[in-house]
């Protein structure tokens, strides 16, 4: 028997709990794009090598970073990301920009909602169509797909803020 | 990033051996380079992606405009040596199911291009 599509989707809930900086360090980045995959390395310098699953993790924090440099501030040399982050036990992040937040959210989530029905019923064609998503800022740099592996690497869970300028991630890892 | 290109074994059919990452820096670079040699018509296309230890969503969104444009064009796109972080990414994107995987060159090159 065919299993039941469960839908994921990005969240909005200022009181959740991933949103608690408390007990977490903090790091702050000016908005250089070229620098993204720099800062992630040494955010990570010093994270137990199980967590890192080759360079996965690596992979996972700098899309987070290049989003809020790029999409959040548009790159702008003024404005800062902010990066809390807790490496022990699980990885854990919160990365705030200073942009005017993710407005097309719920229009993403419903891009997610059919890009993943078309997969689920094997209509390829359909899927190959949705198979990036295309927001009105989007550009050939832009993979349209970073947030459906984020969705399924943050285990724990993935949100966001009302104003969509910070989001908060937790990986948990089985021992 | 490097691409070096082989000719297949059928019409339209090429081999592409990509050595390096495939992230926001250089993806651009190297979907240009694959759409290149599909418009000069070989739109059926074997990456060779064995020497490719870092892929990011730029890199995946390439892979993805490449499998639209080799469709488009009547070919497709096939894999060899997926593995890894890479692997990794193209699964959780759910893109492993639009390509061929091969585990090596003489396959790939045997039954697809």
């Amino acid at each position: 028997m065919k299993q039941p599509l469960i839908f994921r989707k990005l969240i909005v809930d200022d009181r959740n709990e991933l949103f608690d900086a408390q007990g977490m360090r903090f790091a702050e980045f000016p908005s250089d794009l070229s620098k993204v995959r720099h800062y992630a390395a040494a955010i990570l310098a010093d994270c137990p090598r199980d967590f890192l699953e080759g360079n996965l993790l690596e992979q996972q924090l700098s899309e987070l970073i290049k989003n809020g440099i790029k999409h959040g501030n548009l790159s702008d040399p003024q404005k800062k990301l902010r990066i809390w982050y807790d490496l022990r036990k699980r990885v854990r992040f919160i990365v705030e920009d200073e942009g005017t937040g993710f407005q097309n959210l719920d229009e993403w989530n419903e891009f997610f909602r059919r890009r993943q029905t078309a997969l689920y019923e094997q209509d390829f064609d359909t899927f190959l169509g949705l198979a990036s998503y295309r927001g009105p800022h989007s550009d050939e740099t832009d993979g349209g797909n970073s947030l459906i592996a984020a969705l399924e690497y943050w285990n724990g869970g993935m949100i966001y803020n009302s104003r969509r300028n910070k989001v908060g991630v937790v990986r948990w890892y089985s021992t | 990033m490097e691409v070096s290109f082989e000719p297949g074994s059928r019409p339209g059919g090429v081999l592409a051996t990509v050595v390096g990452d495939l992230d926001l820096y250089a993806s651009v670079e190297f979907c240009n380079l694959i759409v290149g040699k599909m418009r000069e018509g070989f739109p059926r296309v074997a990456l060779d992606v064995h020497a490719v230890s870092y892929l990011d969503s730029s890199g995946v969104g390439a892979i993805i405009r490449l499998v639209q444009l080799s469709r488009a064009l009547g070919g497709g796109i096939a894999l060899i040596g997926l593995n890894g972080t890479p692997r990794k990414v193209l699964e959780m994107s759910n893109i492993v199911s639009l390509v061929k995987l091969f585990t090596d060159k003489t396959l790939a090159l045997a039954e697809w291009c």
